[in-house]
């Protein structure tokens, strides 16, 4: 039993129904292009389980003024790259609608991010993606407006209250607020030339991008691959983050399984009788959280699971007629140690189901781009 | 210039909430004392009429909040959905500090935050422009009812 989630190690015990074939792509020529994951506890004021991380270089655009920042966080819940401020020593531009500052408030599942959006070549392994619009985290730019940090939760300004350097989103879609693009929504984009800041809309050539859809190929998506841990957890695990899906032999979908996502890029995942069809897979979550009222809740971490022995479940993922039925462990979250970064078992209290890095370990999983093609099948969809 | 309205709009009805109807968690439907907020609201059908009622709230920001509400027109549960994550402190009002108090007690900035008291419960999740949450006050729900029926 090494499978985080699921039983036998090489992607969990899946008792499928009705999973679709898909026949072997031939690979095309395109190069392998892929950079290593590290899951660790790094730093000690940065100290969260279960945050897989690579180093990227950034570059002013079209010179070789680069900087490698380590330690940012891989993120499928968030599309674009946010980097600390305070990490950057390169100059870069900050851009500009009707000839104003423009700023973004991000809002994660419980904290959010500030700070003015700037163009940078972004490194990804051998490809570049070039004049990528990025957010610069920056509690101090401007002034935060009221209507960003209403929304409650933690402001995430530093490397302490981050976990990280910056969060790298790559997941279903290309940019960061297609709404926005049409209209001026409140907590998102802001213009800053006259404070306070004002919500504004903005095109989304302008909007933070996840970069991956600018390189020019292997664009259509990424394949994590995580190895198998030890169901007890383990002080780190490495593995890789792989450009493009089903461009060479490395990233071509072969015994994984198609499912497509909704327009809102949620599959549906059916845990304990009830149907969660808002249900995602999110590398930046840090443990598998949903709704078991039968579970003991922890008394000191108290959005966790703490049952006081551990506990193995099923749900289902279904996309259409295409199901699979997904095994994972629950563990007590306050008796894990706390040196482990890789905490396989780490479950707590969601309204959605979002399966968070624990599913991806012992899997490859591949992430497609809405609007690009793939042969496995027509994006946006996840495979595994 | 229709920022500024919306303004200087919000502004007056700031001046008007000490004088309204408490309107939040726990006291009168949202639609009563914050119209500024609100862009429409209407009835949904209950699924146990003779328990409570619901009302549907589209923000100005697009949020869809649902009140469950007593027959006695108290606000026992709130669940919500939207791009943008709500005014929490309107939203919740007297439980906002219990909501900060569950925040604060995360373990990290990478999940979702939750409540679990006698009177006040609190689940949250979502996603970069998808968040949703819910709210319920199970001292002050009707016998029969239970966070479940909060959707």
């Amino acid at each position: 039993m090494l499978s985080a989630c699921g039983g036998g190690g090489g992607g969990g015990s899946a008792s499928s129904a009705n999973i679709e074939s898909s026949s072997p792509i031939p690979p095309t020529t395109d190069t392998v292009n892929e950079i290593k994951i590290t899951v660790e506890k790094w730093s000690a004021s940065s100290n969260y389980p279960n945050q897989a991380f690579v180093s990227l270089e950034i570059c002013q655009p079209q010179t070789t003024n680069c900087q490698t920042i380590p330690h940012i966080l891989v993120d499928t819940g968030s599309y674009g790259l946010r980097l600390l401020s305070s990490a950057i020593s390169i100059p870069l531009t900050q851009s500009q609608v009707n000839n104003s500052p423009l700023a973004e408030c991000t809002h994660f599942i419980s904290g959010y991010t500030w700070g003015g959006i700037y163009s940078t070549d972004i490194k990804l392994g051998t490809q570049t993606a070039a004049a990528v619009p990025i957010q610069l985290i920056d509690g101090n730019y401007a002034q935060i407006p009221g209507s960003c940090s209403s929304g409650g939760g933690a402001a995430m300004h530093t490397q302490a209250a981050l976990g990280a350097n910056g969060i790298l989103g790559i997941g279903s879609f290309q940019q960061d607020c297609p709404g926005c693009a049409s209209r001026a929504i409140t907590a998102h984009y802001y213009t800053c030339s006259i404070l306070p800041c004002s919500p504004t809309a903005v095109a989304l050539s302008q909007q933070v991008t996840n970069p991956v859809a600018m390189l020019p190929t292997n664009d259509n998506g990424v394949v994590i691959s995580l190895p198998a841990v030890d169901p007890n957890g383990q002080i780190s695990a490495s593995g890789s983050l792989t450009f493009g899906i089903d461009t060479n032999t490395k990233n071509s979908i072969t015994s994984e399984t198609v499912f497509k996502l909704d327009a809102s890029g949620y599959i549906s995942t059916t845990y304990a009788g009830r149907v969660y069809t808002q249900s995602f897979l999110d590398s930046g979550s840090n443990g598998l959280f949903f709704t078991d009222t039968s579970m003991n809740r922890c008394s000191i971490s108290v959005g966790f699971y703490c049952p006081s022995a551990e506990l193995t479940k099923t749900a289902t993922i279904s996309s259409g007629t295409i199901s699979t039925t997904i095994t994972f462990k629950v563990g007590n979250a306050e008796s894990i140690s706390n040196t482990f970064a890789v905490q396989p078992n780490l479950a707590g209290l969601g309204t959605s189901f979002d399966w968070g890095l624990p599913f991806f370990y012992g899997r490859k999983v591949f992430v497609s781009i809405s609007g690009k093609s793939a042969q496995g099948g027509t994006t946006p969809f996840v495979a595994f | 210039m229709d920022h500024f309205l919306k303004f200087i709009t919000k502004l007056f009805f700031l001046s008007l909430v000490s004088t309204c109807l408490h309107a939040e968690l726990g006291s009168a439907s949202l639609s009563l004392g914050h119209g500024a907020w609100v862009k429409s609201s209407h009835a949904l059908v209950s699924a146990k009429p003779l328990l409570y009622s619901v009302k549907k709230i589209i923000t100005q920001d697009d949020i869809e909040i649902h009140e469950y509400i007593t027959a006695s027109g108290v606000v026992f549960g709130i669940a919500w959905s939207g791009e943008s994550k709500p005014d929490l402190a309107w939203l919740l009002g007297n439980f906002f500090s219990r909501y900060q108090l569950g925040l604060s007690q995360l373990p990290s900035a990478r999940s979702p935050v939750s409540v679990n008291t006698t009177d006040f419960v609190l689940q949250t999740g979502g996603r970069m422009n998808q968040f949703v949450g819910l709210a319920f006050l199970p001292t002050l729900a009707p016998q029969g009812v239970s966070i479940t029926d909060v959707q």
